[in-house]
């Protein structure tokens, strides 16, 4: 796959989620273990455009504790920098995120920030889709929440299954995984996500669990 | 003289070995409620529902903490009912934070809650003479506190929640030890990673013929591990 092939697609536009009718698109790179390559894609001017013909209007990123210089970097570097917005026009300011950066690229709202403890009502109230590490916890945070989710497994890592994650989840048609964290390969990830279905991940709630809980601790 | 000594340990020795098979799961006797043909230890099944239940968790950090904290949330009906005694075994402040936060206030007041404090017993990553200088110190400093957890324990309802890591092996070990030596139940329900895919943990593995119930997360590792129960994503 190449950029070019992606010019004859179209999204499908759709609305923004209830509480907005700002399209958003929430990436989240883990909190602690920063993903350079995906911050690198997500602002890659061939995505953005992608982004742009999918309809969204604003991208959120959090990219990680110790990232921000490097974010602010890769933003100017883009090419696509439009204007500098100041910091009163901060959208997330009622989940009591501050932004590190709040920009736009082209016709994208861009806003990043390192780190917050309200990731689940960001996703909740803002994500149309979620781009995501695949960590479990990451994973879990957006299929509970039963939003679109594209995954991207950070292979750097030691001791830890991003990958064998990301696959399974995807067998069973949960969420859309990237093939490699490079730019074209999220494109393509976006893509699919328009043209299938996914299936909500059934609820944690088992009730033979439940069972044998209760006869282990009574027995 | 010297033959007294013999025959003594040798009577030891075999008593060891008879409880050890009682003990341990994968001798599939336990199971079987040999303990409780004894006449002992059927009282203690009436008394869960009056009694609170007295529980351990242990937070492992990171995907560890995340995952059980989405179980006693998904299964907060069995396992934090009012009256709780809630054991919380941790080795980072983190995890106890985020522990905090999601308990809520409506919870942490129904329930009793006991924090302690564990070392790590290996760090990602890290080399075999690190690991095993490390483990010695957390042993040491575990066996302590799990023990003193197993006392809290003795004659009450009482559950043993884990999923990882390292220390999980600690902890589990010595209850089992614990439980041979002083004929009381200890209850272990280990529940495997989600992260674990297509193969067990180290802690799993180690885990795996020792705990009484055994949970997978994947239905592929089910087939794999006869011991193992799969009942979905759980967390």
């Amino acid at each position: 796959m190449n950029i070019t092939n992606f010019e004859a697609f179209a999204c499908v536009a759709s609305r923004g989620t209830a509480q907005s009718m700002v399209r958003t698109v929430v990436v989240t790179c883990g909190a602690t273990v920063p993903f350079p390559d995906l911050v690198r894609s997500v602002l890659d001017a061939g995505f953005i455009q992608k982004l742009e013909l999918c309809n969204f209007d604003r991208m959120v990123v959090q990219y990680g504790k110790g990232f921000g210089t490097e974010f602010q970097r890769l933003v100017e570097q883009s090419g696509m920098l439009d204007n500098v917005r100041d910091k009163s026009s901060n959208p997330l300011e009622s989940l009591g995120i501050e932004l590190g950066i709040h920009v736009k690229l082209g016709h994208l709202e861009v806003c990043g920030f390192e780190f917050t403890t309200a990731i689940q009502n960001l996703l909740r109230t803002e994500a149309d889709l979620v781009i995501s590490h695949a960590g479990t916890g990451s994973i879990l945070d957006a299929l509970r929440l039963q939003k679109p989710l594209i995954v991207v497994a950070n292979t750097g890592l030691m001791d830890n299954h991003q990958l064998q994650i990301a696959l399974k989840f995807e067998s069973r048609g949960h969420l859309i995984s990237a093939h490699d964290s490079s730019a074209p390969a999220l494109a393509q990830a976006l893509e699919r996500t328009q043209a299938v279905t996914l299936e909500p991940l059934p609820s944690g709630v088992n009730a033979q669990f439940a069972n044998l809980l209760a006869t282990v601790a009574k027995s | 003289m010297g033959y007294g000594i013999w025959v003594l340990a040798l009577v030891l020795l075999e008593w060891l070995v008879i409880r050890v098979i009682l003990v341990i799961p994968l001798f599939g006797i336990q199971n079987d409620g040999i303990m409780g043909a004894g006449g002992v230890k059927v009282k203690s099944g009436t008394g869960a529902n009056s009694a609170g239940l007295r529980l351990f968790v242990f937070l492992g950090s990171g995907g560890h903490t995340g995952e059980m904290l989405r179980l006693l949330d998904n299964y907060k009906d069995e396992l934090l009912r009012p009256g709780t005694k809630l054991i919380v075994g941790s080795s980072d402040e983190e995890s106890l934070t985020r522990f905090h936060h999601s308990l809520g206030p409506q919870l942490a007041q129904q329930v009793q809650v006991t924090v302690c404090r564990f070392g790590k017993a290996r760090e990602v990553g890290a080399s075999k003479l690190e690991s095993v200088r490390s483990i010695l110190h957390t042993l040491a400093k575990a066996i302590w506190t799990v023990t003193w957890i197993k006392w809290q324990f003795v004659g009450q309802p009482h559950l043993v929640l884990l999923n990882g890591p390292g220390t999980c092996c600690i902890i589990a070990g010595w209850l089992k030890l614990l439980e041979i030596i002083t004929m009381t139940r200890s209850k272990i329900v280990y529940v495997e990673s989600l992260a674990r895919t297509d193969s067990l943990s180290m802690s799993g593995k180690i885990l795996y013929p020792l705990v009484d119930e055994f949970v997978v997360q994947w239905s592929e590792l089910c087939e794999v591990y006869e011991r193992a129960q799969c009942f979905g994503i759980l967390v």
